[in-house]
Parts: C-alpha cells; sequence; structure tokens
C-alpha cells in the first residue's frame, strides 16, 4: 500500500512538473517580450526598435575596429592555422563533425522505413552514438576558438544588445537597468545572467 | 528549452489553435501581430511540422504512425525522408507538355 502511494505521489510530483514546465515555456513564446521577476522588481527584455539596431551596429562597428587594432586578436582563420602548428588539425575535427551528421543522416533514412522494433531500437542507438560524438567534436572546436575575433563579436553583441533592451518596471513605466554598457557589463546580478540568458530567445544568433 | 517547444507544439490545445487560428482570421496564437521573436518562430515552425504530420497520419501516408509522432528520433528520421525521398519522388515525375509547332505563334521560317 505505501508502495502504491509513493508510486502515485511520483507520477503526480512528474504531472505538476511537466504542467508547469509548459506554463514556462508558454510564457516565453506568448510574447516578443520575456518578463521575470527577481526580488519583488519586475524585469524585461524585449526586442529593439530601430534606433536601438542602429546603436548596436554602431558599437558593434567600433568593436571591431579595437580587435583588428590589436595583434593579441586572431580571426578563427589565423586561430585554426596556429592550432595546426601545435599539431590540433581544426580542420579535420569540422569534417569528422560533418561526416557524423552525413552517417547519422543516412541510418535516419533506414530508421524511417523500419518497422522490425528491435532494428529500430539498434538504429535509434546508432543514431544517438553520432549525435553525441557530433556534438562533442562541435564543443571542442567551440571551446578551441572561443577567443576568435567572430566569436568576441557575437558575444559583444548579444551582450550589447541585452544591455540596451534590458529594463525594469518602475511604478507603471519601464525604464531601463542601466544607464550605460559598461555598468552592465560590470554588474554580475542575477537578473543580468538571467537577462543574457533570455535574450538568445528573442533574437537569432 | 527546445523540448519543452516542441511538446508544446505538438499539445492538442495549440495544434487546435493553429488550425483554428489558419482559418479565422480573429485568432492569435501571440499577444504580438509581428516583429516575432526567435522563439516565436520556432514555435511556429514546430506547430507547422506537427500540423503537417498529423495530416500525413489522416492520410494514412506511409511510414508515419502515432509512435512515430510521439518519437523525437523517428520523426525527424520520418521528415528527412519526406524531403530526400518522397517529395523527390514527386517532383521527378514528369510534367513536361512538348507543344507541337503548329502551336506556335512565331514560326521559324
Amino acid at each position: 500500500m505505501d508502495q502504491d502511494k509513493k508510486v502515485i505521489a511520483t507520477e503526480a510530483m512528474k504531472a505538476l512538473s511537466e504542467i508547469e514546465d509548459s506554463m514556462k515555456t508558454e510564457s516565453l513564446v506568448k510574447d516578443n517580450k520575456i518578463e521575470f521577476s527577481f526580488e519583488d522588481i519586475k524585469y524585461r527584455i524585449r526586442k529593439p526598435n530601430f534606433d536601438e539596431t542602429v546603436e548596436i551596429e554602431e558599437a558593434k562597428r567600433k568593436k571591431y575596429v579595437e580587435y583588428i587594432k590589436d595583434d593579441s586578436y586572431m580571426f578563427r582563420k589565423q586561430w585554426i592555422d596556429s592550432y595546426k602548428k601545435k599539431g590540433i588539425d581544426v580542420e579535420q575535427m569540422e569534417k569528422q563533425a560533418t561526416n557524423a551528421k552525413l552517417e547519422m543522416e543516412q541510418i535516419m533514412l533506414r530508421l524511417a522505413t523500419s518497422q522490425e522494433p528491435r532494428t529500430i531500437q539498434e538504429l535509434k542507438s546508432q543514431i544517438l552514438k553520432l549525435k553525441d560524438e557530433q556534438y562533442s567534436v562541435s564543443m571542442q572546436i567551440t571551446d578551441l576558438l572561443t577567443y576568435s575575433i567572430e566569436d568576441q563579436m557575437n558575444m559583444y553583441s548579444t551582450s550589447y544588445l541585452a544591455f540596451l533592451v534590458f529594463e525594469k518596471q518602475v511604478v507603471d513605466k519601464w525604464e531601463k537597468v542601466f544607464t550605460n554598457y559598461k555598468e552592465f557589463i560590470n554588474s554580475s546580478t542575477k537578473p543580468v545572467h538571467m537577462a543574457l540568458y533570455y535574450i538568445s530567445f528573442l533574437m537569432y544568433s | 528549452m527546445i523540448e519543452s517547444l516542441r511538446n508544446l507544439a505538438k499539445s492538442t490545445k495549440y495544434l487546435n489553435l493553429y488550425a483554428r487560428a489558419k482559418e479565422l482570421s480573429g485568432i492569435r496564437l501571440f499577444n504580438n501581430e509581428s516583429d516575432f521573436s526567435y522563439m516565436q518562430t520556432l514555435f511556429m515552425s514546430y506547430l507547422e511540422t506537427y500540423s503537417s504530420v498529423y495530416m500525413d497520419l489522416a492520410m494514412k501516408e506511409e511510414n508515419i504512425s502515432q509512435e512515430v509522432i510521439e518519437d523525437d528520433i523517428r520523426l525527424e528520421s520520418y521528415l528527412l525522408w519526406k524531403r530526400l525521398v518522397k517529395d523527390k519522388k514527386k517532383s521527378d515525375k514528369s510534367d513536361k507538355q512538348t507543344v507541337s509547332e503548329n502551336a506556335l505563334i512565331f514560326k521559324r521560317k
């Protein structure tokens, strides 16, 4: 009897968790703004308006010039060449990821037309293995090239965008949380981390 | 998050809303009518995908079943097969029409 109660309780918790998850996801798609609360303050991030888009492009252009002038910053290609001299072949790793993807697609085509349960399970597990391999190699490449000018520019433009569209509710109005980018980037509060997390849900990278 | 989005897109509630929103102009899926976010665009593409596979299921198309729809890997495989094999077969079928010389307005001299 106790065991039955435990099973029912576990199932109920799982169902509640699924409902909560569904409601949270719904709140992220229902609007093109994302609101969240922290310590009784309501925050939001939204899509940038035209003026803000122009401001982001100008900030990116200035940052890009900074990176170009600084010899310690290298482009992706330069990093790849440097790694090759140290025996790390990033291009080969990229080929490995592509080959895993192509092999996976061939197995997926076989899975699509399979009816036999054992074959289906076997093909699914082969696909999962290849997905893991592809993901693992992609993560390695990302880590190796994270300091490239291209990746640094991506991070800069995401964080600058987050600074521009990050607002808090003051009485009935929405106001910018930070007056300048330096203040935003030097703040390591939870709302800032949440803003940086949610910005990727609003914008295409 | 992507998995949650897919689960939401294949829910009865949103598939029905999506079908009604396509038919009736007064029904909206989102608070905003334009300037959609990345999540909203992704969600719409999942809605379209699930709506399309349920249509395939209703039409008794080959290689699709409720079991396939509920299994993300099998569903992805089905969609890939549909795109590369099934739809390619349809477009390869020859619809060439030849026009006889008599039908030409500007005939060669």
